[in-house]
């Protein structure tokens, strides 16, 4: 007997001992995730502060173990299904996210989950009730403290790490690393501190990632495009606004409208409500593009905005008699470049390109110049190099091989028309016309927020230089005169405020011709002190797309008017008779 | 026969075992209290099981000590009483368990052990029974013998009895087939050794195995245990200790770092310590452990070789077949080698009835050993080889 014990011994303990160590391994090294934390977002709320944008919640899913439930009911096995079933509903009520009926469909399944997003008062219900094969298991859910406020800036994303906005575009930095935990539990699934298997890898968390986005002035934007959508009645089918510091490429606000709720972004039923149209959706903008047209020719020396031509209202481009817009014959006649700007003659800015080239023809090298002004210089047709998702938008080169980058269609560009653009590639080129001539990379990133500070990020100097500074203050001087003929009494008095309309053909994506009843209206402009020689301290613009005619002046103008004063009383800016 | 030394090595062998015994419930006992409290929502604390397990070894000793002092004479006279005693408690315990008396303890619906408050501790009588039925077992055999009785109703009538109680009480009402297998081993050994004819024993056997078929219908859970170990390889029970023994290796996995503990294996503090002991200290310990069962046994089969008081000797056989049963079923099934009854280890498993009964009745035969034929081994010699027989002297003998 002893030596049958012994042998036995033997053989289990010494001859199989691996494969035992390997099974029992098998059992109980378990291995887990852990978790990073999902980096949270926030606004800028003046200065210096900062306000939560997206936070994170403890939330549990809730799971039951049919096989389990079935199984070790017994005999009692359908009354303790029910029993089950009737306490999980009474608790759960609407929670619960699939049928009874599917849920018991498949007794080998051992997980379904039953409700997710369950809340601490909930979950603790469950918890007390003490249901064997019903488990629970914590979860983190994003919820936006200011409900709608910035949805399509901050955007969402769904179990897969795809999403939009700043969710989307900043996952790696906000998500971080998942840690691992390889160890021997108990039979509960409890870590112990023995054995040699035990690996641990630390979360590493994401990123608490602060925008440059003011909470004040991002609520105030989409406050003022909200209100000129409602207002017209149907007119408006979407509106954007777009405010940034032109001295640092840094973006204030971002609004769109209509909206909808980032935190219960699967009930919406229009997706085309998550695009940012400010940085996704280009665009022909129109006049509000005629500086750059201006500043080009200034800049080459090729303009004197005193000279004179005459505007007969149309000129001849190529095949094509291109006219100025309805309502402007009254300026026919000998008209200084300023004073065609001022009214926004299309006869002036095309005017304007035939100078750049032999002055009376849209020569090649005019359009190589205009081409390398827009394009090159201010970063049309160019991702900006924001930190969000951003669309490339389309400008076409006189030496494209199709030929389309003809002298029609340079006319064309000359007042916006032609060129897909997004607003951010045009407010940041002409953040660059009103400065100084010193091209920003735009940012929506002010920094990170660790132990309840806000770590900003250096700024980042100018890229490159667009225009020289001389013609820069000529731009902002027009633009002051063109402001003041187009809504500068609405102005608070004291300070510079430069602004141009447009009023942009659109074109129908079914018949890829000009809609005949629909025009979009845009303003873009820049406010800020009237010291001699300041720079402006914002740049705003607006987006109005229209399900009738719209017009720069009647309809974007007002709007502008209550951002741009609002900035002026928002940032403190000293008046200056 | 006059007194001599006792063995002591009987009962160096038995301390060094309960020893080892709260080496490993020390080490172990909190392990498996989280888990006990986790699983069925018990609140003991870390130390609960070491601290109870301390009281337990001390009262055993004390018991092992009384054991060797109480007279003999004294216990078989009044065997039979205290066999009768022990049925009565034994058949209380099932009665008050139906009744859901608060001072009984049931488990899966086997009621076995009555709750003492005062020691907050549970006492089995059925480990009172076993030494019971050993005494009124000899002293039958002795008494019949020697009036000639021993073929004769007046014998096996009486003594049938005793079984045929044990096995409707223990393995019928206590559904405890492991002690009745245990209760059975030590009737048939004694009824062996004292000169019982063979025709009756198989007769007996015949009984015993009939007795377990009905016990199997009684209680259906048997019938798994012995599947299981029939090879479908479901018994998880049986797995957990093969892969206990098995992580233990050559040298063990060194004290407190057993895993198993922590709730892969049941009972790891009673039934299954010895796997527990497997993986601690590994093919060595298990070894050494298996050599101390193994002398232990020896010696007190000794005992009884060399005891000339019939109803002694016969009582010494009785523990050797009351702790190799309890060995061999243990061990036996925890290396699947046989089914596993669920039956202690003993002087090893945590719990108290079976450790102080078996202590009590090892003391006895320490007591025994004092009045040998021959005079005690003297084991300090540095040289007994091949002069063992002139160490014991003729004139040692009862003239």
């Amino acid at each position: 007997m002893v030596l049958l014990f012994v042998s036995t011994l033997f053989f289990i303990q010494i001859v199989e001992h691996d494969k035992h160590v390997r099974d029992a391994n098998a059992m109980r090294v378990k291995q887990y995730e852990l978790l990073a934390k999902r980096g949270e977002v926030y606004f800028m709320d003046g200065a210096e502060n900062v306000s939560p944008a997206i936070m994170n919640e403890r939330t549990w899913t809730v799971f039951v173990d049919p096989n389990y439930i079935i199984t070790y009911g017994g005999t009692n096995g359908v009354l303790k299904k029910e029993k089950v079933q009737e306490k999980l509903t009474e608790i759960l009520g609407d929670s619960l996210t699939m049928g009874w009926d599917k849920v018991w469909a498949d007794e080998k399944n051992m997980y379904v989950e039953i409700a997710k997003n369950v809340d601490y008062s909930t979950v603790s219900k469950i918890k007390e009730a003490n249901l064997r094969g019903v488990g629970r298991k914590e979860t983190s859910r994003r919820v936006y403290p200011n409900g709608m406020l910035g949805a399509q800036l901050l955007g969402f994303t769904n179990a897969e790490g795809v999403g939009s906005g700043v969710e989307g575009a900043l996952n790696t930095r906000l998500s971080g690393k998942n840690g691992m935990l390889k160890t021997v539990t108990d039979v509960n699934e409890i870590p112990l501190s023995v054995g040699d298997e035990n690996i641990e890898i630390a979360a590493q968390n994401g990123e608490n990632i602060v925008l440059t986005i003011d909470e004040n002035i991002q609520r105030e934007a989409e406050k003022v495009i909200k209100k000129a959508v409602v207002n017209h009645k149907g007119g408006i089918s979407a509106a954007s606004a777009l405010v940034m510091e032109p001295t640092t490429g840094k973006i204030w606000a971002m609004a769109n409208y209509p909206t909808y709720d980032p935190g219960v972004y699967w009930k919406e039923k229009d997706p085309n409500v998550y695009v940012n149209r400010v940085t996704e959706t280009p665009y022909e903008p129109a006049s509000v593009c005629k500086p750059f047209t201006y500043a080009a020719a200034i800049n080459e020396g090729k303009l004197n905005p005193d000279a004179t031509y005459l505007n007969t209202g149309k000129t001849e481009v190529g095949d094509r008699i291109m006219n100025n817009a309805f309502g402007t014959a009254t300026r026919n006649g000998v008209i200084t470049f300023r004073k065609a700007l001022d009214y926004s003659l299309n006869t002036g800015s095309i005017e304007v390109l035939r100078k750049m080239g032999d002055g009376t023809n849209i020569t090649k090298s005019a359009r190589v110049t205009l081409y390398n002004y827009l394009h090159d210089s201010f970063g049309f047709g160019q991702k900006t190099g924001v930190e969000l998702y951003e669309a490339t938008g389309n400008i076409i080169s006189p030496n494209d091989p199709s030929g389309e980058g003809n002298a029609v269609r340079y006319a064309n560009m000359t007042f916006g028309q032609g060129m897909n653009l997004t607003m951010l590639q045009v407010a940041a080129g002409f953040s660059s016309l009103i400065n100084g001539g010193n091209y920003f990379t735009p940012t929506v990133i002010a920094g990170t927020y660790e132990n309840g500070e806000l770590k900003p990020v250096e700024q980042k100097a100018a890229i490159r230089k667009t225009i020289s500074s001389s013609t820069s203050t000529e731009m902002r001087k027009m633009l002051r005169e063109v402001r003041s003929e187009n809504g500068g009494s609405g102005d608070l008095p004291g300070y510079n405020v430069g602004m141009k309309t447009g009023t942009a053909e659109t074109i129908n994506p079914k018949t890829g011709q000009y809609w005949s009843g629909k025009t979009n209206a845009g303003a873009l402009g820049y406010g800020g002190s009237n010291e001699e020689g300041a720079l402006p301290s914002y740049v705003i613009m607006i987006r109005l797309d229209g399900e009738t005619l719209l017009w720069g002046s009647q309809d974007a103008v007002p709007v502008f008017t209550e951002l741009s004063n609002y900035m002026l009383r928002y940032l403190r800016i000293e008046p200056k008779k | 026969m006059r007194k001599h030394k006792a063995d002591k090595i009987i009962a160096l062998l038995v301390i060094i075992l309960m020893l080892a015994s709260l080496v490993i419930v020390y080490a172990i006992g909190g392990r498996v209290a989280i888990a006990n409290n986790a699983a069925n929502g018990k609140n003991f604390s870390e130390t609960y099981f070491f601290t109870h397990h301390i009281a337990i070894i001390t009262a055993s000793i004390v018991a092992m000590l009384i054991g060797y002092k109480i007279s003999y004479k004294f216990l078989a006279k009044i065997a039979k009483k205290l066999f009768w005693f022990s049925v009565i408690l034994c058949l209380m315990v099932t009665i008050f368990g139906r009744l859901n008396a608060p001072f009984v303890t049931c488990d899966l619906g086997a009621c076995r052990a009555f709750w003492v408050p005062i020691v907050n501790a549970g006492f089995q009588p059925v480990e009172l029974l076993k030494i019971c039925a050993a005494l009124y077992g000899a002293y039958l055999i002795r008494s019949r013998k020697k009036e000639g009785q021993l073929e004769s109703k007046e014998f096996w009538v009486p003594y049938a009895t005793i079984f045929a109680v044990t096995a409707v009480i223990i393995g019928g009402f206590h559904k405890d087939l492991g002690s009745t297998v245990v209760i059975s081993m030590i009737l048939a050994s004694m009824a062996l050794v004292g000169g019982v004819p063979a025709k009756r024993l198989f007769m007996a056997g015949g009984v015993l195995l009939a007795a377990v078929a009905v016990l199997i219908l009684v209680a259906p859970h048997r019938l798994a245990r012995i599947t299981g170990w029939e090879g479908d390889g479901d018994s998880y029970h049986l797995n957990s200790s093969i892969i206990t023994f098995g992580t233990g290796g050559l040298t063990g996995l060194g004290l407190g770092n057993s895993i198993q503990a922590s709730g892969y294996l049941p009972e790891s503090l009673t039934d299954s310590i010895f796997s527990i002991i497997g993986e601690t200290w590994g093919f060595i310990g298990t070894t050494i452990i298996i050599i101390i069962f193994a002398t232990l046994l020896a010696r007190i089969l000794r005992v009884s070789e060399r005891t000339e008081d019939e109803e002694q000797s016969l009582f010494a056989v009785s523990v050797f077949a009351w702790i190799i049963s309890h060995v061999i079923i243990n061990v036996g099934g925890m290396l699947g080698i046989i089914p596993m009854k669920g039956i202690t280890l003993p002087f090893l498993s945590y719990g108290g009835t079976g450790m102080l009964f078996a202590a009590f009745a090892v003391g006895i035969v320490i007591q025994i050993s004092g009045w040998t034929k021959r005079k005690e081994i003297n084991e300090d010699s540095s040289s007994r080889r091949g002069q063992r027989r002139s160490r014991y002297s003729n004139s040692s003998r009862r003239s």
